[in-house]
């Protein structure tokens, strides 16, 4: 639902960060728990980055699964929150990783 | 030549180092600041006004509506003093949005600051305002399924206030499958029942409140 909102902050990150180059490729790691519909935010991105004047970005998108860390010490990887953990099947669980949308490269042409 | 340049930075990057700013700000006037999150009807200004009414001027709500200023006149009226944001469309509060208020007002005198976010169960979520706790309202009416259709907000709160608890009886909200559901997603959420009509569990709200960052 506000994907538009992360494509027009993603857009601007690159942006200050490109200072002026042509921006290539963008390379995103979305976890499964950022609520961000990955179909979606490509369709804004495509709207939102030829206004701040890049044209013909590659966006490639990687899915990064939940990690968790129950109390009993396993750390495990699951693709939903219903996963229980799979040492004592219960759900008392920190989450370490999967709640973030992270732009983890750019390519720009250096000519 | 390509060149490439590895950021792993969040894509909420921008919106993050505001809301530090603001969170500077808060810890400068000695505040706990709550962020309350819920879809549009749950009770979040009944809440905030029954509030008002125990804090009168200590109380200041910053409230985030599409449009109006319909809950800052509710709140005000209650004897707080409040904020309204009009955000012509944005589905949540950012950072920014609240910076630019922090930086027109006086915290003076204020003991308790929340913002009353947007009526809406998913974008809020996202969004680091500068808060140190998120608090999700759910009403008994909306359906006890709720936590677990919408875990991104679920997970994030701290609290969670189950509001109109006094319609339980005439309404298909299984209490039991909520609080297990929201245990589920967060097993350390702080769980408050409440009724704003009946009065139930609203001084539990207000002690949570008036006792947060203590």
């Amino acid at each position: 639902m506000h994907e538009y909102s992360v494509a027009a902050e993603i857009a601007e990150i690159v942006r200050q960060t490109a200072q002026n180059r042509p921006v290539k490729k963008i390379t995103l790691a979305v976890g499964i728990l950022s609520g961000i519909f990955v179909d979606s935010l490509l369709m804004y991105l495509e709207i939102v980055l030829p206004e701040l004047g890049m044209e013909d970005v590659t966006v490639e998108t990687k899915e990064v699964p939940a990690t968790f860390l129950c109390v009993c010490n396993t750390e495990y990887t699951a693709n939903s929150m219903g996963a229980t953990c799979p040492a004592c099947n219960g759900y008392n669980r920190s989450i370490k990783s999967g709640h973030d949308c992270t732009i983890e490269s750019i390519e720009v042409d250096d000519d | 030549m390509i060149e490439k340049i590895r950021l792993a930075k969040s894509a909420h990057a921008i919106n993050d180092a505001i809301a530090q700013e603001n969170r500077a700000i808060f810890k400068a006037a000695g505040l706990s600041v709550l962020n309350v999150i819920s879809s549009p009807g749950s009770g979040k200004t009944s809440l905030m006004e029954a509030l008002g009414k125990r804090l009168g001027k200590k109380l200041l709500v910053i409230t985030g509506d599409i449009q109006t200023q319909l809950d800052k006149n509710r709140i005000e009226a209650a004897g707080a003093r409040a904020i309204q944001i009009e955000t012509r469309g944005s589905c949540h509060l950012t950072a920014h949005m609240i910076n630019v208020e922090l930086k027109k007002l006086s915290l003076e005198g204020v003991s308790s600051l929340i913002i009353e976010n947007v009526g809406n169960l998913v974008c809020p979520s996202s969004y680091d305002l500068g808060e140190d706790v998120k608090i999700a309202v759910l009403s008994t009416t909306e359906g006890d399924e709720k936590p677990i259709k919408y875990p991104s907000l679920f997970i994030r709160a701290e609290v969670v206030v189950i509001n109109k608890i006094d319609l339980l009886p005439y309404v298909n909200f299984n209490v039991e499958r909520a609080e297990s559901d929201i245990r589920k997603l967060r097993n350390d959420a702080t769980i408050i029942k409440t009724s704003c009509t009946t009065g139930q569990g609203v001084d539990d709200f207000f002690n949570y409140v008036v006792n947060s960052g203590k």
